[in-house]
């Protein structure tokens, strides 16, 4: 599995590597230009990721605006489906606001608020039925 | 702490119904946009369907994640399952047929409902039974791989379990689950008892007064409609017996109406006792019976004796149908139409009203609810708010409650006399005050913007209610086998909220209408060299201070001869017709009773529908015109005055009477000269504008007041223009322009008609009460 982590934060995103590292091969973007600039390399490439874990907080483009960017571009190349990418928010944020936008307008696949437990993401991943150990 | 998180739950909660609710008013039209590709054999996904799939899905799987993060189990799994049959499709393993979109639609539907049920509780419980039905149709459709070839087999759907009314189809049935079914819940049921209760005991009253010999017209009339409504609510509940006994009555009602000759024979006494066997089928179904009536064949055979010989001979072919009406519709599909009935019953019925009445809630929840939704209508209050804050893209709004609304907006109406009687004070006369003068002027400036903000504030745009229309016609031509573009215009229009609860009745008339008579079937379409697909245009937009909704089809048109035939056997016209204009005949159709149809339908043909547009829309001073090409179309346009509190009124006097007359309505004002004017041979006075001639109407002979002079160049003639017509009014005096707030006349003085030519009145700055013209009936 190729997993995309963004994450401005260190600690958090060396966490998360971490947690993932058993799962899959992990890329990482420090902020949300960067991980739109990894997504759509992995497309051009033809090996699009399959999960990605996205911060809101960042600079430059915040998690949200990434989120609907991808959508977009899914929508433009005609991806749809079981084939779009699945993604999980981690974020700090646990305003209604913020988690409606994520789901509703950005469709994400589900919202972990931080701190960051490792069972919950592991189950979650489980549920996306992306778990390597199966 | 616990309150905080409780809060914070409710917070989320509500957001995720709003940003749900917006979402499945986009979904909806998608959906049926995407059922629009569908072909009869076998096909292949055009780039836009499929685009459109990608995009139906990517919805669904929004309601889902958020339905599932806050554990809304009913939501999230119906969402799924529905999520899982759109991949299919979309991967091409499954082939789109109209069957799916009506399950989608049904999904769509089913989350509504839930979306109500999580506003008022937080929680989609209760709705378990549903949500599997619908899982398990989902699943069913999925599991179900349908190829072309086996496509029709698939079609044919069983027939709802859960109604009585007609056995199921002789057909063998493909498979063990339906694919439609459509439940009827028990709250449901009790509603239908309780309203078709009040509706019975309406009919009784009228019945009792008519066998008394004391009933007018417009007795016989509103117990006709109450026995029609009753039909339509027995028939979307699926109790055939009685929706056929009252089917029957109504027929009957119809001739005593038409004053069809009954011999010797007294309609009245069997009506009453046939409304007691309604009543105890009724009585039946609030005990959880089946609302059975024992030998309802003989019952109708009776009440058919009862009618005169050669009573509606061309009516026969209701009095005839087979019993089993209710399977053919079925098999037409006729399913649509009650989940259309089901989304009308949710979007325009006061439910709050029945449930307060049925005391499952209190008037606070509902008021609550209430606000809910209006906070879910309401669109940014003003575009300001927008421009200060271009980063939001969430529209701000807050929640107010309508009355308090109404309060304000009253309250402006208040100042705004207050502020004339403190301008053109009586005690000012004269005087030499310039800075009072200047005050006042930006006084009223202010006022005046603060009422215009005030009447935007009630405004939503009638994009919803247009969407809605979409799915009507959808349903309507999948049931009538007509093809139908609807295309909508001018939907950013904005109208006041009651406004657009008041015209969505008519206007789902006017389409069933349009869908029913207007549009041909596509092969006499093909026939009269018109393309297959039938266009019906619905529009909004505004035109001299009014809102005009025009509904357009391009069907046959009206058809002139039989209306005028028919207005000449229901005695409505004199003579033979011959001197009316196309406008004035088309619009016929609106009077009372009025049907041209050959075929009475359960849908259509009574001419109730056209009475009920009519009627909805004098409550809001709306005015209805119908303009009709035989052969190539009918347009029919809602006329709606843009606020109904306050208008720019230009202020007249006559004799020791004033007047107001709306600014919008006056084309321009002038003294004629003697020459200018001529008289009829009928006596009528003309007076010759510009080489054009235009009737003169005297004001004080309407309304029998004593002029300062009779004579026409004396006094001022002012041009008023309604629609298409052009008259002039002799008054003595104009005596200057104002902002009027119009106050409704008070029954005794203000009943539709009796008060000819005047629409209300309101208060002058010196504290004189004065009229207020309306143009229309004056001319």
């Amino acid at each position: 599995m190729k997993i995309l982590i963004a994450e401005d934060d260190f600690v958090c995103r060396t966490l998360l590597q971490e947690i993932l590292a058993e799962q899959g091969v992990c890329h990482v973007a420090v902020d949300g230009l960067e991980a739109m600039a990894a997504y759509r390399n992995a497309l051009e490439d033809g090996k699009p990721f399959d999960l990605i874990c996205l911060d809101i907080m960042m600079p430059g483009l915040d998690g949200q605006q990434v989120l609907q960017e991808i959508r977009k571009i899914e929508q433009e190349r005609n991806i749809g489906g079981k084939e779009m990418v699945k993604v999980i928010m981690t974020t700090a944020l646990a305003d209604s606001k913020n988690i409606m936008r994520a789901f509703i307008k950005g469709s994400c696949e589900s919202y972990l608020i931080k701190p960051i437990d490792k069972d919950k993401l592991l189950a979650e991943i489980k549920k996306l039925g992306l778990s390597a150990k199966d | 702490m616990t309150n905080d998180s409780l809060e914070e739950q409710r917070e989320i909660v509500e957001e995720f119904v709003q940003e749900c609710t917006d979402l499945i008013d986009q979904l909806e039209p998608s959906i049926i946009e995407m059922g629009n590709d569908i072909k009869e054999s076998d096909f292949e996904l055009s780039e836009d369907t499929r685009q459109l799939i990608n995009e139906v899905f990517r919805l669904f799987h929004s309601i889902k994640g958020g339905a599932g993060f806050l554990a809304l189990g009913n939501i999230s799994t119906t969402a799924h399952a529905a999520e899982n049959l759109l991949d299919e499709i979309r991967t091409g393993s499954i082939l789109l047929n109209h069957d799916h979109v009506d399950l989608f639609c049904k999904t769509i539907d089913f989350t509504r409902e839930a979306l109500d049920l999580v506003a008022a509780n937080l929680g989609d419980g209760g709705m378990e039974t549903q949500a599997e039905e619908l899982t398990t149709l989902l699943r069913t459709a999925i599991s179900l791989k349908t190829t072309a070839s086996e496509k029709p087999v698939a079609k044919k759907a069983a027939p709802p379990k859960k109604k009585n009314g007609p056995p199921p189809p002789p057909e063998p049935v493909k498979k063990e689950e339906p694919v439609f079914e459509f439940t009827i819940t028990p709250d449901m049921v009790e509603r239908f008892t309780q309203e078709a209760d009040e509706q019975l005991q309406e009919v009784e009253q009228g019945l009792l007064k008519f066998a008394d010999n004391k009933a007018d017209p417009e007795t016989l009339g509103e117990l006709y409609r109450h026995i029609h409504s009753f039909k339509g609510n027995c028939g979307f509940m699926g109790f055939g017996d009685m929706e056929k006994l009252s089917h029957q009555m109504e027929t009957v009602l119809d001739a005593i109406k038409s004053e069809a000759d009954f011999g010797k024979a007294k309609p009245a006494d069997p009506l009453l006792s046939l409304l007691d066997v309604l009543k105890q089928a009724l009585g039946d179904i609030s005990q959880n019976g089946k609302g059975k009536i024992e030998g309802v064949e003989l019952y109708i055979d009776l009440l058919q004796d009862l009618l005169p010989e050669g009573w509606g001979s061309s009516k026969k072919t209701t009095t005839e149908k087979p019993p089993r009406v209710g399977e053919i519709l079925i098999d037409q599909g006729v399913i649509s139409e009650e989940t259309l009935d089901q989304a009308l019953d949710i979007q325009n019925k006061p439910i709050g009203k029945i449930l307060i009445d049925m005391g499952a809630a209190s008037e606070v929840e509902v008021d609550n609810a209430l606000t809910d939704q209006n906070k879910k209508r309401k669109p940014a209050p003003s575009p300001d708010l927008d421009r200060t804050s271009p980063t939001a893209i969430k529209r701000q709004d807050i929640r107010v409650d309508l009355d308090k609304l109404d309060t304000l907006i009253n309250l402006i109406g208040e100042m705004v006399i207050a502020e004339n009687m403190l301008v053109h004070s009586p005690d000012l006369k004269g005087l030499e005050l310039e800075n009072f003068q200047k005050s006042a002027q930006q006084m009223s400036k202010l006022i005046k913007e603060l009422q215009e903000v005030a009447v935007t504030i009630r405004m939503i745009p009638v994009a919803g209610l247009f969407r809605r229309m979409t799915r009507l016609v959808h349903d309507l031509s999948r049931k009538s086998g007509k093809k139908v573009d609807l295309q909508l215009f001018g939907t950013e229009t904005d109208l006041d909220k009651t406004v657009i609860e008041t015209i969505t009745d008519p206007l789902v008339h006017l389409l069933r209408n349009s869908l029913d008579h207007g549009v041909e079937t596509p092969d006499e379409r093909l026939k009269n060299n018109k393309p297959e697909t039938g266009i019906i245009k619905l529009s909004a937009s505004h035109e001299e201070g009014e809102v005009w909704i025009t509904l357009e089809d391009d069907g046959r048109g009206l058809n002139r001869d039989k209306i005028i035939k028919k207005a000449i056997a229901s005695g409505l016209i004199d003579g033979d017709g011959s001197d009316l204009d196309d406008r004035e005949v088309s619009n016929m159709i609106f009077l009372p009773g009025f049907s041209t149809a050959d075929k009475i339908t359960d849908v259509s043909g009574r001419g109730v529908g056209m009475d009920v547009v009519k009627q909805n829309l004098a409550k809001i001073d709306g005015k209805i015109i119908v303009d009709s090409r035989p052969g190539s179309g009918t347009r029919t346009t809602l006329r709606i005055p843009l606020t109904m509190a306050i208008i720019d009124g230009m202020l007249t006097r006559v004799g020791k009477s004033h007047y107001i007359v709306p600014i919008l309505s006056i084309k321009e004002s002038f003294r004629p000269t003697p020459k200018l004017i001529t008289t009829s041979p009928a006596g009528d006075e003309i007076v010759r504008i510009r080489e054009k001639l235009y009737p003169v109407i005297r004001l004080h002979e309407i309304h029998k007041i004593e002029p300062d002079s009779r004579e026409l160049s004396e006094g001022i003639l002012i041009m008023l223009e309604d629609g298409d017509n052009t008259t002039c009014l002799f008054v003595d005096e104009i005596m200057g322009q104002q902002q009027t707030v119009i106050k409704g006349l008070s029954e005794y003085i203000g009943k539709m008609g009796e008060a000819r030519g005047v629409s209300g009145c309101t208060i002058l700055s010196n504290g004189d009460v004065c009229l207020i013209l309306d143009v229309g009936s004056l001319i």
